[in-house]
């Protein structure tokens, strides 16, 4: 008799179960948690290039780019003025879909904010600019088209994010970032930094749910 | 005694009459909507209305495609908005099947169960293998299209990594799960995307290894080798990258490097044109007479090829045309990696069927225990029953990107900057005309490549 009536019990403990996992599965519902800009809660959802990463790599990279020699030396050559920077866009050059205008938005303000160097448009906000000015110049308007005072960079900062990403196969993926950024004297096309930057995650994903 | 086994057996009749067996049938549903979708869009499809069959997937979804289906549905729709030319919402299709794939690296046990004891369209749709990787092709193509190179490229590198990881993850189990490791067709759209940005080291890398992907894999497994003018990709990119002792090398492939001429005064236009559908799947019914009466079936998914009309593909441009060269096989690809994965499959299958078999044994053996001596013969109800369910459960997976074409091919013709009128034709085998694709006021810039994406289902 116990024996014939475990099949039933066992019935009755899948259907359970079954029931619960279908519970579990199709409960949803959405949560919104205000958090500060630079705080890194939330952390990383899946291993790729995030806001968090873009923040850290900007703030390191320019505070190491303005604490180097080519700084002063600079300023002692042309009697302690500014040097001016033209920033071209960071290339992604990686296999994660990084918003490289977010990036770069990153570095430029890192720049700026550090009030040692002058910033000059990017080249692809230079069309807004010049589109301006060719309204100006529609208007008879005293910047029409007169480039006379547009500053000249003393040096272009480029960079680009490269990824080197291994997986074992069983759900474990290591994702390696490296961000490369160099400062080139315009005049002498000498380098004068090149700064690094590397990330590193460990992506574990479980092979079963229930 | 009696009262204390009645009061047992109610529940429990009670939850396998009323819950867990048409709970079963209802998780095992049919696949005969998403089936039916691709019929009723067909007709709109060959008419190349594919913003039209777009619609319709997007209003039909919820009634076409179960939750446990959306990968396939952002497969089947990214596709349609790709040659409907809406780019951003095709990528952001695709993209939702690739986020979707990668959590469903994660399997689920409940559901493995429960297709254990139904069918494995009870699953979540993960994709097969060359799905995985072909929604690469589209995401990239419809970036480059757009203008953003950069973004092209990064697609392109996705693609190289998922086939690293299927490649990882088979040769960890013993490489006995695909053939499918290498994709030629995507080495060489990433060495031409690479080309364009100037990196001429990399795209010969890409040139390379595309190469050996069609002389070695394709060639052998596929029956196709590699196009003609791939030797004059690695000439050409061989000298811009400053080696010209290998480009010497790759002249013996049959490359002269004219085309950096070529390219000063002129552009190139690239048709990537998508031919035919890929196969479909469908059931192969196995049904024997097991011990007590029970009707055993097992059902496997069996590959049918969709003929297409389709043999040649030419590209006229005024005065210029060029033939189209097939790259990418997609249904022998699907074909030949599904007989190497067969054994697996029949394995699955058996496995499901004595599970399943088992579980109507203990339905009835369960039945018989609460019917005991009360004269009604319940177990052989119940058995019965559960027999029933078992073969009306049976189904194979059928599911399958079904808008992704049978095969691509690609014609290359260089063109003098300006705007063009293209005209895609594509032929029986005869050379009659079976279905013609205009491309109005194509651009074409000196140096520089302009990309074209045609389809036809004829």
């Amino acid at each position: 008799m116990e024996l014939s009536r475990r099949p039933m019990r066992l019935a009755l403990v899948f259907a359970c179960l079954w029931m619960l996992g279908g519970c579990v599965a199709y409960t949803t519902g959405t949560t919104v948690t205000r958090t500060d800009p630079n705080d890194t809660a939330g952390g990383d959802l899946s291993g790729e290039w995030n806001d968090i990463d873009a923040n850290l790599v900007a703030e390191e990279m320019i505070r190491d780019c303005l604490t180097r020699p080519w700084l002063e030396d600079f300023k002692a050559r042309n009697m302690g003025r500014k040097p001016v920077i033209r920033f071209h866009a960071i290339k992604n050059r990686s296999s994660d879909r990084i918003d490289t205008k977010f990036f770069s938005k990153q570095v430029e303000r890192e720049l700026l904010n550090s009030g040692q160097v002058e910033i000059l448009a990017a080249m692809d906000e230079m069309d807004d600019v010049f589109n301006e000015q060719e309204l100006e110049a529609s208007k008879g308007g005293d910047a029409a088209g007169d480039y006379s005072e547009e500053l000249d960079a003393d040096y272009i900062l480029t960079g680009w994010v490269v990824t080197q990403n291994e997986t074992d196969g069983y759900g474990r993926t290591v994702k390696a970032y490296l961000v490369t950024m160099e400062l080139i004297e315009t005049k002498t096309t000498r380098k004068v930094w090149m700064g690094e930057k590397r990330i590193r995650k460990v992506v574990d994903q479980a092979a079963y749910t229930w | 005694m009696d009262g204390h086994r009645t009061s047992a057996a109610g529940p429990g009749r009670s939850l396998f009459g009323f819950v867990l067996l048409p709970g079963l049938i209802v998780l095992a549903g049919c696949q005969h909507g998403m089936m039916g979708a691709y019929q009723q869009i067909r007709p709109t499809m060959a008419a190349g209305r594919y913003d039209e069959a777009a619609r319709f997937l997007t209003d039909q979804k919820d009634d076409l495609y179960h939750k446990r289906d959306r990968v396939m549905f952002w497969l089947d729709r990214g596709t349609l908005l790709h040659y409907a030319g809406d780019l951003e919402a095709s990528t952001r299709d695709f993209i939702a099947a690739e986020k979707a794939i990668d959590a469903l690296f994660t399997k689920s046990v409940s559901r493995g169960v429960a297709a254990m004891l139904t069918n494995p369209g009870v699953t979540e749709y993960e994709g097969e293998d060359y799905e995985k990787v072909l929604l690469y092709f589209y995401t990239a193509l419809n970036a480059v299209m757009s203008g953003d190179l950069e973004a092209a490229l990064v697609e392109a590198r996705r693609a190289q990594e998922r086939l690293h990881a299927l490649e990882v993850y088979y040769t960890q189990e013993g490489g006995i799960g695909t053939i499918y490791t290498r994709d030629a067709f995507l080495y060489w759209l990433a060495g031409v995307l690479l080309e364009e940005e100037g990196s001429h080291n990399d795209a010969l890398v890409a040139f390379r290894r595309a190469w050996e992907a069609y002389d070695q894999d394709y060639a052998r497994l596929f029956g196709v080798g590699p196009p003609p003018f791939l030797a004059e990709d690695l000439v050409r990119s061989a000298l811009r990258a400053g080696l010209p002792d290998l480009a010497d090398e790759f002249r013996t492939l049959g490359g002269t490097g004219d085309s950096i001429q070529a390219f000063q005064s002129n552009g190139e236009l690239v048709v990537i044109a998508g031919v035919g559908e890929s196969p479909l799947k469908y059931d192969y019914f196995i049904t024997a007479q097991a011990p007590g009466g029970y009707i055993v079936r097992v059902a496997l998914p069996a590959l049918q090829v969709v003929p297409s009309g389709i043999q040649h593909v030419r590209v006229l441009a005024e005065r210029s045309t060029a033939d189209a060269w097939l790259l990418e096989p997609v249904q022998t690809i699907a074909v030949e990696n599904y007989a190497h994965r067969l054994p697996r499959i029949t394995a699955m299958a058996t496995a499901r069927a004595l599970a399943k078999f088992a579980a109507a044994r203990g339905i009835e053996a369960a039945g018989n225990a609460m019917s005991d001596g009360d004269g009604v013969p319940i177990g052989d109800v119940l058995g019965g029953i559960a027999n029933v369910v078992n073969l009306i459960t049976e189904e194979a997976d059928k599911r399958t990107w079904r808008t992704l074409p049978a095969e691509f091919r690609v014609a290359r013709l260089w063109l003098p900057e300006g705007t063009h009128h293209v005209e895609v034709v594509f032929e029986n085998a005869l050379g009659g005309v079976v279905d013609r694709v205009v491309l109005e006021n194509v651009p074409i810039h000196a140096g520089q490549r302009t990309f074209r994406s045609v389809r036809s289902i004829k």
